[in-house]
């Protein structure tokens, strides 16, 4: 005679419900699968990061641009999610000539000795998805002003398979990323001239990114 | 009549300059560009970017303030003289 154990079965089932759970949070509901290059591409739309720096007498919204880099992705696993992301000092406009020059004098980020701030992604967990939409959390080493620190970014990506309406931007499969998150200017060194951070400028500059990119590797199924 | 109107005219000025700054967002660094939004409609999603716009600091505002009060100033103080006893 069988026992049944109804009380293994419904461990079993519910195990099984959450491994599925965890490897579906990962996968992208899109047709293209194994990994790819994606390529930073300013023809999709505009590469940049848009800053905020708030203080008490004075506000000051600016870009970051020139921004290149690529990662590579897997929409079926979205945990292998690697690469590195640049910009340019020198790209950096805030509206104003005299302060885009003072932002990237020897006073501030000095472009001259530290050219670049950069970010190489490391690791990315608590991933989310929805359809072709994905939010994670992306850990990596930032460097600015000669300083590398590990942070923390807080990322929404939407992935559109290669169709014609994409084909009218550029080849491949199509990946916007918008990522918030903040740094504080002391954790890099950035003094700037006496006092003026904390009342003129904010030790917290809040950091939004707009990327777009596109697969430059094939092997998505709409390729094939 | 001629010489206290012109201060006034001048004050009046200096007014409009200060409700203009104010109104432009009271920068204290004139911006010779601003950052709008525009929805990417194959994302679906807004993104920022430059577009052209003059917009006046109080570094530029402010001395010209200043010199028209000053100039102001003197024209009434000048005017108060000459029709004096």
């Amino acid at each position: 005679m069988i026992m049944i154990n109804y009380r293994s079965i419904f461990g079993i089932v519910v195990g099984l419900m959450l491994t599925v759970g965890t490897v579906s949070a990962q996968r992208l509901a899109v047709a293209s699968a194994g990994s790819k290059t994606v390529t930073l591409n300013d023809k999709i739309n505009k590469n940049q990061f848009v800053w905020v720096s708030d203080a008490p007498l004075e506000s000051i919204k600016g870009t970051a641009e020139n921004v290149s880099g690529s990662f590579t992705i897997d929409p079926q696993n979205l945990s292998s999610i690697n690469g590195t992301i640049a910009t340019q000092v020198r790209s950096m406009k805030t509206g104003n000539a005299t302060r885009d020059n003072h932002l990237v004098s020897s006073e501030w980020l000095d472009a001259n000795k530290y050219p670049a701030i950069s970010f190489t992604i490391a690791s990315v967990d608590n991933i989310q998805t929805n359809g072709n939409i994905a939010t994670a959390v992306a850990t990596g080493n930032f460097t600015m002003h000669g300083v590398t620190k590990k942070i923390t970014v807080p990322f929404r990506m939407t992935y559109l398979p290669e169709s014609d309406k994409t084909r009218q931007r550029a080849p491949g499969d199509l990946v916007m990323i918008a990522a918030d998150f903040n740094i504080s200017l002391n954790d890099f060194n950035v003094t700037g001239t006496g006092g003026v951070i904390g009342s003129k400028v904010g030790q917290t500059i809040k950091i939004t990114a707009q990327l777009f990119g596109n697969t430059t590797q094939k092997g998505s199924l709409s390729e094939r | 009549m001629t010489r206290r109107v012109i201060p006034i005219i001048l004050f009046i000025i200096v007014a409009g300059l200060l409700v203009w700054w104010f109104a432009a967002g009271h920068q204290m660094w004139t911006t010779t560009q601003h950052m709008v939004q525009v929805k990417d409609e194959l994302f679906g999603t807004m993104t920022e970017q430059w577009e052209k716009q003059f917009t006046p600091g109080l570094e530029l505002i402010g001395p010209i303030a200043a010199l028209l009060i000053i100039i102001g100033g003197w024209l009434l103080y000048r005017a108060r003289k000459m029709s004096g006893p």
